[in-house]
């Protein structure tokens, strides 16, 4: 089981009380949470942000029971996700919510491992729709530069240079970056959609 | 917005597939404010509390000092902070006045809120001060006789007087913060203590820590530590260099936030004290620095530091002294 150094070093300098720590904590996990939520409590951001900050709170409460063995964002979706059955369960009107793909069991495992097979061509198959919502889910599991990084380049259109600047990095730091953003990307992506061709394809023969 | 990228589709697969793709939604700022803060006490209670138990041992008792030589004036507060406030109240001295930006100053009222939101002006009177902490930490304080528009979480318009800017230790860099626009340029906090002064004919930007740049005219100046910049209405900028304690600074101490001792040791007072008066802590022996890590502090303070100093280090066996631009501190003569 791979341990999540980073992750860990981030958890210990909160607890040790570093103010970066506790803004890095928060910048980089507070907007992929809430998406996070909010695809799940659709239209209704009020809401989202109750379980967001309710699973933020349980997680910082928790926070030395964090071990690194799996990504922290991970850890936090799994908090959130208890919290928004919790908070299904107090609001009947949200009972019968959609089940995700990435809420799959099998495929959650495979996202957090990425050790994800080879990336389909997802367009001819899926809705627009639900291409841009699995392209959210899985910038969103990436470590947050690589999303960043990705969502400038190819959707808000920056050149590699003004990425570089974004990330006070070299332009070389910045491609080699980008690099590996892609590699990460197509590996999630990948995995996001791998069961679903599947089912598709079995439904075709 | 799907500019196109340094690679042509053929040659990069991804391409396609994030043309349909938005970028991706993000929370609203109010509740992103309103969170953060939330999270931050719960994380500073956390810390807090296990600072606490491991210095409980080593503790000082008796460093409790409420008292202050300023009127800090506490009207009736409102109870519970809105979702949509920018900063809280950590400090008020005298009369401060506030209206919305949109009303005519004879509509301002007298502040009585704990926070502050977006879209308020706040003036303070002479003989007042404001002290602000925003909602991820960061100090601004207001001198006497400013007026300050709050635009937003990333601007306020300073109209008169003063304003101070504290980011907190190590927070320089990327760290969130208001610019300050005024009528002779921007200014943008690039690290984590300055001041900006108005007057009818300029600003002046004083830098204690880290770098601010001042925009005017089209024309980007930046100033590190110890440098004041001067700009004119006509955007020409001076640089001089000043120093980084005294009088310049002084009425920043007047609002400073209360300092929670409980789980701070007296190394961390010290330095909070130095960061406060723009010195440089100096320990004349090791075995005077390890004593500071060792002493555990207990209470909280609302004094200036110079006078903080003088009330808490006596309950230890350390002892300081301000030498110009240092705090030279040591173990007490005779103490065992």
């Amino acid at each position: 089981m791979p341990i999540y150094l980073d992750d860990k070093q981030l958890v210990k300098q909160l607890l040790a009380g570093d103010e970066r720590a506790f803004s890095r904590f928060f910048e980089e996990n507070f907007s992929r949470l809430y998406r996070f939520a909010l695809s799940r409590l659709p239209e209704d951001p009020e809401s989202t942000r109750e379980v967001v900050q309710s699973a933020m709170t349980k997680a910082l409460r928790n926070i030395r029971s964090y071990r690194g063995e799996s990504a922290l964002f991970t850890w936090l979706c799994v908090i959130c996700r208890n919290e928004l059955v919790d908070w299904t369960r107090r609001n009947a009107r949200y009972r019968e919510t959609l089940v995700f793909t990435e809420d799959d069991p099998g495929i959650r495992e495979v996202v957090e491992s990425l050790d994800a097979p080879d990336s389909a061509d997802p367009l001819k198959r899926y809705t627009r729709h639900e291409v841009t919502r699995l392209v959210h889910v899985a910038l969103d599991r990436m470590p947050p530069r690589y999303g960043d990084a990705l969502e400038w380049k190819y959707i808000e259109g920056y050149s590699v240079k003004e990425i570089a600047q974004r990330l006070q990095l070299s332009p070389e730091a910045a491609q080699s970056l980008l690099a590996r953003a892609k590699h990460s990307f197509r590996e999630i992506y990948g995995a996001l959609t791998q069961p679903l061709m599947d089912e598709i394809k079995a439904q075709e023969t | 917005m799907n500019r196109p990228t340094d690679d042509g589709p053929a040659r990069d697969p991804l391409a396609p597939l994030f043309r349909h793709a938005n970028a991706r939604p993000s929370p609203p700022e109010a509740d992103e404010q309103a969170v953060r803060s939330l999270l931050r006490a719960e994380w500073k209670a956390l810390v807090g509390a296990r600072r606490k138990r491991r210095l409980g041992v080593l503790a000082v008792a008796a460093s409790v000092v409420l008292a202050t030589s300023i009127v800090v004036l506490q009207p009736a507060r409102e109870p519970a902070p809105s979702a949509a406030a920018l900063a809280t109240i950590v400090r008020q001295s005298g009369l401060i006045y506030t209206r919305p930006v949109t009303h005519p100053p004879s509509e301002a009222r007298r502040l009585v809120s704990d926070t502050v939101s977006a879209g308020q002006v706040l003036r303070t009177a002479d003989g007042a001060w404001l002290g602000l902490e925003w909602s991820g930490g960061l100090s601004m304080r207001l001198d006497q006789n400013s007026e300050l528009a709050l635009l937003g979480a990333d601007a306020a318009e300073l109209v008169s007087g003063s304003v101070y800017i504290d980011s907190g230790a190590g927070n320089g860099l990327g760290q969130s913060a208001p610019e300050i626009r005024t009528h002779a340029g921007v200014v943008r906090h690039l690290g984590t203590q300055y001041l900006t002064a108005i007057d009818p004919v300029g600003i002046s930007v004083s830098v204690r820590e880290g770098r601010v740049q001042v925009e005017a005219q089209g024309v980007a100046a930046t100033a590190g530590q110890g440098e004041q910049l001067i700009v004119n209405l006509q955007g020409q900028v001076a640089r001089r260099f000043v120093p980084t304690h005294g009088k310049l600074w002084a009425w920043t101490e007047q609002v400073i936030p209360k300092l929670d001792l409980d789980g701070m040791s007296a190394w961390d007072f010290v330095h909070w004290a130095g960061r406060e008066t723009g010195r440089l802590v100096v320990f004349d022996s090791e075995a005077a620095e390890r004593l500071a890590r060792q002493t555990g502090l207990r209470g909280e303070v609302s004094l200036e530091p110079s006078r903080a100093l003088e009330l808490i280090l006596q309950t230890s066996d350390l002892e300081h002294q301000i030498a110009n631009s240092e705090i030279l501190v040591r173990i007490r003569p005779g103490s065992s």
